[in-house]
């Protein structure tokens, strides 16, 4: 008898062990879950994912670890995206590659983190990514409630429509052609929200219709079950540049009407003004070197041929004044942003302008000085 | 006496195949209704393929998405350089699936007839898709003489060889796996671009050449262990190469020497030596009563320190102390019950001391850092699929036994925690576990503990595969008769023994339809974990390739192809269950 109960016990304290644990005692100060969640760390270990942000804050956690883990999308082509080499690639994946290289001197050093748009609350409240960059828009609902702060703008971006010439959308169309057509947005998106409201304020009646991906929407468009698609422009113009066949790309139309504000940019977890400093002056050396007419091959002759552009000189480390040290960076660390990465003209060019097939204008994301909106404060 | 296979021709019956006209006549033209409905039933099947066909054999369709990123689908962003663990993981699988096969199945026969009527087919889908397709002259020509072809080899082949000849089943895989890598050796050279490197070619021939070699190795080795030792042994190394796989060949541990010879080395001496000697004490007829309690302390002990209130010990909050701490327990439940005899007193000791040096080995490469350099999460693609697949059944199997024995125990309290387990863990759809697990999880968690997502994904698809495997692991434990457990118990077998020798062999035979069925549930519901930001192969097809600039808008192609994929590997999977199932007589009995 006695024998048999204990081969029992033995059985109950596997199955225990297998199910986290139902039985075990709560922790006084964690919520009631945290036995159990703790039992299933058992194998957990194996992704050896310590070292998240400390007492030292992100950047200290950052230079312990060696890499920089970056959250992005691996679906949006232009911004995040992983070429047939497995290589993650685009406009946000620049910005990763930046900080890195500011950080940790190698632009190398990122541990890319694919971030489904669901869980970018998440991520950023645990800190499971030092930084998100992942076309995430700036509002004032996420800056409250997801525990992040949002880094400056990288990107300006607004939603517009497309339709098609063939059904009467001009390059002057307004929210009137939407008038009892079938609108065709990306669900879960702020896209989906401005679609409404801008609907009930133009008085138009639409037949609103949600798909997962871009990819949905452009069948729609073509089979005809959608009248217009809504979305960032960004998008919409990648995704007309890119459309096949060629009749039907042309048929495509973007009016210039824009009924959003889209700023894009960088999240990091809230309170840590070092680390958030260091993001954001990655972005500001970008700017400030497409300013000045500086590029990745340019930058050294640059500096030896113009020695009076003290600005310059502290902010790439040329100088003895340098402020870099002060951020708790190198002193060479934007100069490795920009010889590593390269100007803000050089991260555009390279992902969105005429030489891909997407060839997007400037627009907005001009310097200030061209009449866009990008105006990076001076280094001194 | 013996019942031999062997039938001499004047015993033999009459052949009961028809000519293949005679059969067609008598199948699907035997009356002018039936004809009618053949007819009907033909014309659906061949709009709807020539709807597929001309879909994926248009000019539009961008095709070269697909063979331009056959190593994202293979393994997403595993770095370059690494992958020959890659390679070496598959190899570990080949050589142990075929040294499995020797051990296991032996040398399986085939009907040439069978063969002849693949063929058959074969050719005529080759004719029908060659016809149906929107191809170019030359193409369609060149397609439909294989498909003659094809045909007219089934045709001499069924004039020629004797009706109820046999031929050896493994000969003809390894003959069509030879045909599939001759293939990619020339198809390269006739297809643009250039997809398919040799650093793939040379490394799927060595494969090759290494399954055929360990398979003769099995044949050769079976027979002088011992067949039923061999099979044990297979066993057993199956389970070691998960963790090897994992843990050591993939994610490359990088080493921390201070932290080995500070920690892992003296935990390991500890365990192995401390262990040894605690099972030496109650491994005892004579102290019998007080090992038993020593081992019950252990165990009670053991449990406490999963809890907080050990938290600010030393080194008892470690993994690597807390895992082998409740092995050890277990093991020293089981020794005053089977370490009587100083013979097996010795082997308790001795696979203790076994088990002790594996886990001290795979918890100090667990929680070492990954030595790759490595741009994202792991693996992902085709490889994280089967990954996932294969892991999580081989966790849920063993527990979902274990619940379904739970839920039909005659001890309440196994019944009440088995029952209410699978019935909220049936209750709840996967994706909500999986959502448990990324997102409320990490926020749950001491600061110090990171979960990898994979591991997160590992635990939340076997808990939800358990609670199914269970219940029909139940349905099996139902079918048993009454007389069966009688029988056993009037044989002076206990509950162990009944369990393990009669009842559980003839319940999972019964039920094996649907564990397959579920083991195939599993597989494809690996599919989910897009959710969590892992890119297994079905998210690769519908957001990475579409993501990329060069493909924007191709995700129906990869859609397909992914399907596709998928189908061959439950096709696969549902054949084998098929051969298993008549082996064992499963529906004959």
């Amino acid at each position: 008898m006695m024998k048999r109960l204990l081969v029992l016990l033995a059985v109950l304290a596997l199955v225990a062990a297998a199910c986290g644990g139902e039985s075990e005692t709560d922790d006084t100060t964690e919520p009631t879950e945290t036995t159990a969640a703790a039992t299933e760390t058992t194998a957990a270990t194996g992704g050896g994912d310590v070292g998240q942000a400390g007492e030292g804050g992100t950047l200290a956690a950052v230079q312990a670890r060696g890499t920089l883990i970056c959250g992005v999308n691996n679906g949006v082509p232009g911004f995040g995206f992983v070429d047939d080499t497995g290589t993650f690639s685009g406009f946000d994946v620049d910005y990763c590659r930046a900080i890195a290289a500011a950080v940790l001197g190698d632009s190398e050093a990122v541990e890319f983190r694919v971030v489904e748009a669901a869980d970018r609350g998440t991520v950023i409240q645990t800190g499971e990514v030092d930084v998100l960059i992942r076309n995430t828009t700036y509002t004032q609902s996420r800056d409250a409630q997801w525990g992040g702060d949002f880094g400056v703008t990288t990107f300006y971006d607004g939603q517009g429509f497309m339709g098609l010439q063939s059904a009467g959308v001009t390059a002057d169309s307004g929210p009137e052609v939407w008038d009892g057509a079938v609108v065709c947005t990306i669900q879960g998106t702020t896209s989906e929200l401005n679609a409404t409201n801008l609907a009930q304020v133009s008085g138009v009646t639409i037949d609103l219709v949600t798909y997962a991906d871009a990819d949905g929407y452009m069948n729609a468009l073509q089979s005809g079950q959608c009248d217009i698609a809504t979305t960032d422009k960004s998008q919409l113009a990648s995704r007309k540049a890119t459309a096949s066949p060629a009749e039907f790309s042309e048929d495509l139309i973007i009016p210039g009407f824009t009924f959003s504000k889209e700023p894009l940019g960088p999240v990091y977890q809230a309170n840590d003004s070092q680390w958030g400093d260091v993001v954001n002056w990655t972005v500001f050396a970008t700017l400030i070197a497409e300013e000045k007419g500086i590029t990745s091959a340019t930058l050294a002759d640059y500096l030896s041929s113009n020695p009076d552009d003290t600005e310059a000189a502290r902010l790439f480390g040329a100088a003895e004044d340098q402020l870099q040290g002060d951020m708790g960076l190198d002193p060479l660390a934007f100069a490795n942003v920009i010889t590593q990465v390269g100007s803000y003209a050089e991260i555009y060019e390279r992902n969105l302008g005429p030489d891909t097939p997407f060839n997007l204008p400037r627009g907005l994301n001009e310097l200030w000085s061209n009449g866009g909106l990008l105006y990076p404060p001076p280094a001194r | 006496m013996s019942t031999s296979t062997q039938y001499d021709a004047e015993t033999a019956p009459p052949s009961t195949a028809l000519h293949p006209v005679r059969w067609v006549r008598d199948n699907l033209f035997s009356s002018w209704w039936n004809s009618m409905l053949t007819v009907v039933v033909a014309l659906a099947v061949v709009g709807a393929l020539y709807g597929v066909l001309n879909f994926a054999f248009s000019p539009e369709r961008q095709w070269n998405s697909v063979t331009s990123n056959i190593r994202l689908y293979a393994t997403f962003a595993y770095p370059e350089t690494d992958y020959w663990r890659v390679w070496a993981s598959l190899g570990i699988v080949v050589v142990l699936a075929s040294l499995s096969v020797a051990a296991w199945a032996g040398r399986p026969e085939v009907a040439v007839s069978k063969l002849i009527r693949g063929v058959a087919f074969a050719g005529a889908a080759v004719l029908l898709v060659f016809v149906l397709a929107p191809l170019s002259g030359g193409v369609r020509v060149t397609g439909l003489l294989i498909g003659f072809a094809l045909m007219a080899l089934a045709f001499v082949a069924w004039r020629t060889v004797p009706a109820g000849k046999q031929v050896p089943l493994l000969a003809v895989v390894a003959a069509l796996l030879a045909l599939a890598l001759a293939a990619l050796w020339v198809l390269p050279s006739f297809i643009e671009p250039m997809v398919i490197a040799l650093s793939t070619t040379i490394p799927l021939t060595i494969q090759f050449a290494i399954g055929i070699a360990a398979y003769f190795y099995g044949m050769w080795l079976g027979p002088r262990v011992g067949l039923q030792r061999f099979r044990s042994i297979l066993v057993g190394l199956w389970l070691l190469s998960v963790p090897l796989i994992y843990l050591v060949v993939l994610r490359a541990p990088a080493w921390d020497w201070d932290t080995v010879t500070s920690e892992d080395f003296p935990i390991w001496v500890a365990f192995a030596v401390g262990g040894s000697l605690l099972l030496r004490v109650i491994a005892d007829e004579e102290r019998k009563t007080l090992g038993r309690l020593v081992a019950v302390a252990l165990v009670l002990f053991a449990i406490v320190a999963w809890t907080p209130l050990v938290a600010t010990w030393p080194w008892l909050p470690l993994f690597k102390v807390r895992i082998p701490l409740l092995v050890l327990a277990l093991w020293a439940m089981a020794a005053p019950s089977f370490g009587g005899s100083a013979e097996s007193r010795r082997s308790t000791i001795l696979s203790w001391i076994g088990i002790a040096t594996l886990m001290a080995f795979f918890l100090a490469a667990a929680t070492s850092g990954s030595g790759l350099v490595i741009q994202t999460n792991f693996i992902g693609g085709l490889l994280l699929t089967l990954l996932l697949s294969i892991v999580s059944l081989l966790l849920a199997f063993p527990l979902g036994v274990l619940l379904a024995l739970g839920r039909t125990s005659t001890l309440p309290i196994f019944r009440v925690v088995s029952t209410a387990y699978i019935e909220v863990v049936r209750g709840v759809p996967l994706i909500t576990i999986l959502f448990f697990g990324a997102l409320f999880l990490p926020l749950f968690l001491p600061e110090e503990i990171r979960v990898d997502s994979v591991i997160r994904a590992l635990i939340a698809i076997s808990l939800f595969g358990a609670a199914y495997l269970a219940e029909n692991v139940r349905g099996g434990l139902q079918a048993i008769p009454k007389g069966q457990y009688e029988a056993a118990k009037a044989m002076g077998l206990n509950t162990v023994q009944m369990t393990m020798l009669i009842v559980l062999p003839q319940a999972l035979r019964a039920v094996i339809p649907a564990l397959v069925g579920q083991a195939i549930a599993i597989f494809k519901d690996t599919s989910l974990v897009f959710i969590i930001g892992l890119t297994e192969i079905l998210a690769v097809a519908q957001k990475v390739v579409p993501g990329q600039p060069s493909f924007v808008g191709s995700q129906r192609e990869n859609l397909l192809f992914v399907a596709f994929v998928y189908w061959i590997f439950t096709f696969t999977f549902s054949r084998a269950s098929q051969r298993l199932e008549r082996k064992l007589g499963v529906g004959e009995r």
